[in-house]
């Protein structure tokens, strides 16, 4: 197809650009799904939590400073610190790095925006609404109180028998939507949507990061999701998975939990250090000093974190030998860390470091990060965690690591990005006062509480005699926790005044290397007003001109067209160009579908049972309410990009985004069914209980009609594909597979009725999970073979356009796949496993 | 082999590492149930020598990936290359470090 005439200046350029990615004013700004938008969205909304967290940090400082406190009863100061900790870990850590990679991605990897816009969107509602939930159960005296990391016994039913248990399971499901889904979709932009010739060896040291951050929310999350799911099942029905009276186990809770819970810890500290990582060569006025060393390491931290595990369990009676191997893994994890901290020293000892004030808060994170790293090692080994287990040392330790590892980044990005969002500079006096009263007033708080850890004062308690030798410690904690409240205070001053009273900034003040830099700050809504193509690493440097000449639209795509936005997707190892990825306007779709899940969420949450499955199907109603304006009705052909390049429509491509989104969700909920089947072997070794027959003798010709279901289904899908490539239509290959999972559906169901009563042990109730994972799976899978079906009706499928039919066979085939692991776990169990 | 095989090359020693880590962790909980330590295989206790045989076995799976970076050395660019094999290094030294224990004779205490 013929390139579109290019507009006649840099300013009708931007113009036609404005109108096409813009978000209308007023009400409007509810329907934005661009990443500018919606990453600013998440920050802000992440330092509103995280000052609501702070807030309850005081109020247990309040309580702390003196024996016998009575600012606080124990129930109230139970949900303030489970509050404390929720928010900080779930709403305040995960929803800011989100924010900016979502902010910062694309710019840095020369694409309009993420691959996903409305998931972004999707995934904010979601946050807001459930974190809100949370904080505004305190309100109402009804918050969580048992810990943030929720251990059982003491959240089962007859411990926590209110709903302030539940509020934590569904409220932070709810919010886990919104890191699922940008997880999928940084992994998709990240390996997806950058600018041609950027192959991974030439990108942007940050998206490596989050790269890796995003492959371990992937695997990382799913297990508490699980988790979750399990103990509210339990508290609502009954069913044991986590009650040691009828065959469950409370060690499964912690394992699920801590699979999740340490990697956790690295999650939200890569993408900080992947800041760091951006700013320290810019500031240092030196490129990074061993990039290839760095993304090695980074791949050896993703996999180590999840290999920690058990050092939050050395306590609870696991055998010494599996101990060593944990221990083992918890000290090597050092290596990559000083891998990347020696990187930082040399890329500062190498060049001329300025000591502005971002670089400030990275010399703060070099202190108190590297102090909370080696109380790490302290704890990793077993003997000494016995000692400090569940020890206000443990406090001080995780304080340091997430104070240190996040919070300081975080400040110093804010101070080196804040001309970026606004086009102004920052008031640096204040940024500077900030923080040495951050600085000093962290240590204050924490270094003491060491001492008290080991002098013997528990995590948790709500009081405490005097004459233990924790008085003073203590007042001095709370005098450094306020300290430090001053200084985030000034920081929140600083941040509302710069946008009014910061003086105007050229474009690349620091005189950075990335792409981001190429925009005009602040940024218009479509980033980059052409597409620049990547030679090198660096493309600022020696091109002072790049970003005059990307927004005269000398790049990739200076043009408009059809009103579409558009941006340019690539081949994920050498970055070759690919397709032209045609991207969704804004909607208030992802703010209504947010709202209808929430609707689930609450219902679940006041028990009314019959208003469930409407909330599912008003979800499920809605979001494939969202395909109604993705793919096309015709074949479009080649599309000029500029520079005599001709690519195809995402949706003519081979494989276009939504099959990688569906491949990478497809893995997370691989995750979650492998949790799933690690409870279930979990639980067999552990019951007493455990040669319970599970499946009736009807059951095992169901348990065949399910997998076999499931089966056809997948061949089925697979061959309407061949079929389209070749002949484009499908003939009835697209029906058979309706057929399939609708057999699969029903005879799961039936399986489900006659299955032992999974109330009355922890082994049926978890074979009765299995059950019902693969009956939910093939009526997903029915919905979507019946999406097929109509998409083929309305003519949105061809031999080009096969998008359509692909995305859902890799539906079919996953769950092809785990029916019959369930089928064969159920009926192969008893054979393997009783002695 | 091209650069394709990059993903795969930079993630193998670890998935390596990761199934090292599982398998070790299972076989001892597995063996500690079932009173593994009171027997004996080839002059030493069933528990060690199982958890042995499977913590060499993977640290042998590293030979298959070790000639496959030998080979692609003079068709990567040295940064593509260093990343690579940087992350086996790590994962093979990190497969023998996390497998230590078994050889330090721990009890299932």
């Amino acid at each position: 197809m013929r390139e579109p005439e290019r507009p006649s200046s840099p300013v009708a350029l931007h113009k036609q650009l404005s109108a096409i990615w813009g978000t209308a004013p007023g009400l409007g700004r509810l329907s934005a799904v661009n990443h500018t938008v919606v990453g600013r969205r998440f920050i802000v909304t992440a330092i509103a939590f995280f000052g609501f967290g702070g807030l309850l940090a005081m109020v247990i400082r309040a309580q702390l400073a003196t024996p016998a406190g009575a600012f606080l009863g124990p129930g109230v100061y139970s949900q303030v610190f489970t509050v404390h900790g929720t928010v900080m870990m779930f709403l305040f850590a995960i929803p800011m790095l989100e924010g900016w990679a979502m902010y910062l991605l694309p710019k840095m990897l020369g694409a309009r925006d993420m691959a996903f816009p409305r998931l972004s969107a999707y995934g904010y509602w979601c946050y807001l609404f459930g974190g809100s939930l949370i904080v505004l159960s305190l309100a109402f005296g009804v918050a969580p109180d048992g810990g943030w990391f929720m251990y059982t016994p003491l959240t089962s039913q007859p411990y926590s028998p209110g709903i302030n248990a539940d509020i934590w399971l569904l409220g932070i499901t709810f919010v886990e939507i919104s890191a699922i889904s940008a997880a999928v979709e940084i992994l998709v932009t990240v390996l997806k949507l950058r600018s041609p010739g950027m192959a991974l060896h030439r990108m942007p040291i940050f998206g490596w990061y989050m790269l890796v951050t995003a492959g371990m929310i992937l695997v990382g999350f799913p297990p508490l999701i699980l988790g979750s799911i399990l103990l509210e099942v339990e508290r609502a029905f009954g069913w044991p998975f986590f009650d040691p009276e009828r065959g469950g186990h409370p060690l499964l809770w912690q394992h699920l939990f801590w699979i999740f819970g340490h990697p956790e810890v690295y999650i939200i500290f890569i993408p900080a250090a992947g800041l760091l990582s951006t700013m320290i060569p810019v500031l240092s006025r030196h490129p990074l000093v061993g990039y290839a060393w760095v993304v090695g390491s980074l791949v050896a931290l993703g996999f180590l974190s999840f290999g920690l595990w058990v050092h939050h369990m050395f306590t609870v009676g696991i055998p010494l030998v599996s101990l060593g191997y944990f221990s083992a893994a918890s000290m090597l994890v050092t290596v990559p860390q000083a891998v990347q901290i020696f990187s930082w020293l040399s890329t500062m000892g190498s060049g001329r470091p300025r000591l502005d004030t971002p670089m400030l808060y990275i010399l703060g994170f070099f202190f108190v990060f590297i102090v909370g790293g080696l109380t790490g090692i302290m704890v990793a080994s077993v003997p000494f965690d016995w000692q400090a287990h569940d020890s206000h040392f443990i406090v001080a330790h995780l304080h340091y690591v997430l104070i240190g590892g996040f919070v300081f980044p975080i400040l110093a990005a804010a101070y080196f990005w804040l001309p970026h969002f606004t086009g102004r500079a920052a008031i640096h006096g204040l940024g500077k006062t900030a923080f040495w009263l951050i600085f000093l007033g962290m240590n204050a708080t924490f270094l003491g509480m060491h001492l008290t850890g080991l002098r013997g004062m528990p995590r948790r308690v709500y009081t405490y005699a005097d004459g233990y030798g924790w008085t003073d410690l203590n007042l001095v904690s709370s005098i450094g926790g306020f300290v430090m409240t001053m200084g985030f205070a000034i920081v929140a001053v600083d941040l509302l005044l710069q946008p009014r009273l910061g003086r105007r900034i050229r474009r690349d003040p620091w005189g950075a290397e990335t792409l981001e830099w190429a925009t005009a700050t602040p940024p218009p809504s479509y980033g980059l007003a052409s597409i620049p193509a990547i030679e090198s690493r660096a493309p600022l440097t020696g091109r002072p001109d790049l970003g005059a000449r990307i927004a005269a639209g000398e790049g990739y795509l200076g043009f408009t067209r059809n009103g579409w936005p558009e941006t340019i997707a690539v081949d994920l190892v050498s970055g070759a160009p690919e397709q032209v990825v045609i991207l969704p306007r804004p909607t208030y779709l992802p703010l209504a579908s947010a709202a209808v899940t929430g609707s689930f969420f609450l219902a679940t949450l006041f028990k009314l049972y019959w208003l469930v499955p409407l909330a599912l199907a008003a979800t499920a109603a809605i979001l494939l309410a969202w395909t109604r304006s993705t793919g096309s009705a015709k074949d479009h052909g080649l599309l000029a990009v500029g520079h005599g390049i001709e690519l195809p429509p995402h949706w003519e491509s081979d494989r276009p985004p939504s099959w990688y989104a569906m491949a990478f969700l497809l893995a997370a909920n691989a995750a979650l069914f492998g949790s799933l089947v690690f409870g279930h072997f979990f639980l067999w070794f552990v019951s007493p209980g455990a040669e319970a027959d599970l499946v009736p003798p009807a059951g095992y010709t169901l348990l065949v009609l399910l997998a076999g279901g499931a089966l056809l289904a997948s061949a089925a899908g697979r061959i309407a594909v061949g079929r389209v490539r070749a002949r484009g239509r499908p003939g009835p290959w697209l029906l058979l597979a309706v057929a399939g999972h609708a057999a699969a559906a029903a005879s799961g169901a039936v399986l489900f009725a006659v299955m032992p009563d999974p109330g009355a042990a922890a082994i049926p109730a978890v074979a009765a999970a299995l059950v019902a994972y693969a009956t939910a799976h093939a009526g997903v899978g029915l919905l979507l073979a019946t999406y097929a079906v109509r998409r083929a009706r309305m003519g949105r499928v061809s031999a080009r356009r096969t998008a359509d039919l692909m995305v859902p066979s890799l539906w079919h085939d996953y769950t092809a796949a785990t029916s019959l692991f369930v089928a064969l776990v159920l009926a192969g169990s008893s054979a393997v496993l009783v002695p | 082999m091209t650069l394709r095989s990059f993903p795969t090359l930079l993630l193998a020693g670890f998935v390596v590492w990761s199934s090292s880590l599982v398998v070790l962790y299972a076989l001892s909980s597995l063996g500690c149930a079932r009173g593994w330590p009171d027997d004996t295989l080839a002059g030493l206790d069933l528990l060690t020598a199982v958890l042995g045989a499977a913590w060499v076995a993977h640290v042998a799976l590293f030979l298959p990936i070790g000639i496959a970076l030998a080979r692609l050395r003079r068709r990567w660019t040295r940064s593509e290359f260093a990343s690579v094999a940087m992350a086996n290094a790590l994962a093979l030294a990190a497969t023998i470090w996390t497998g230590l224990p078994v050889l330090a004779g721990l009890s299932c205490a």
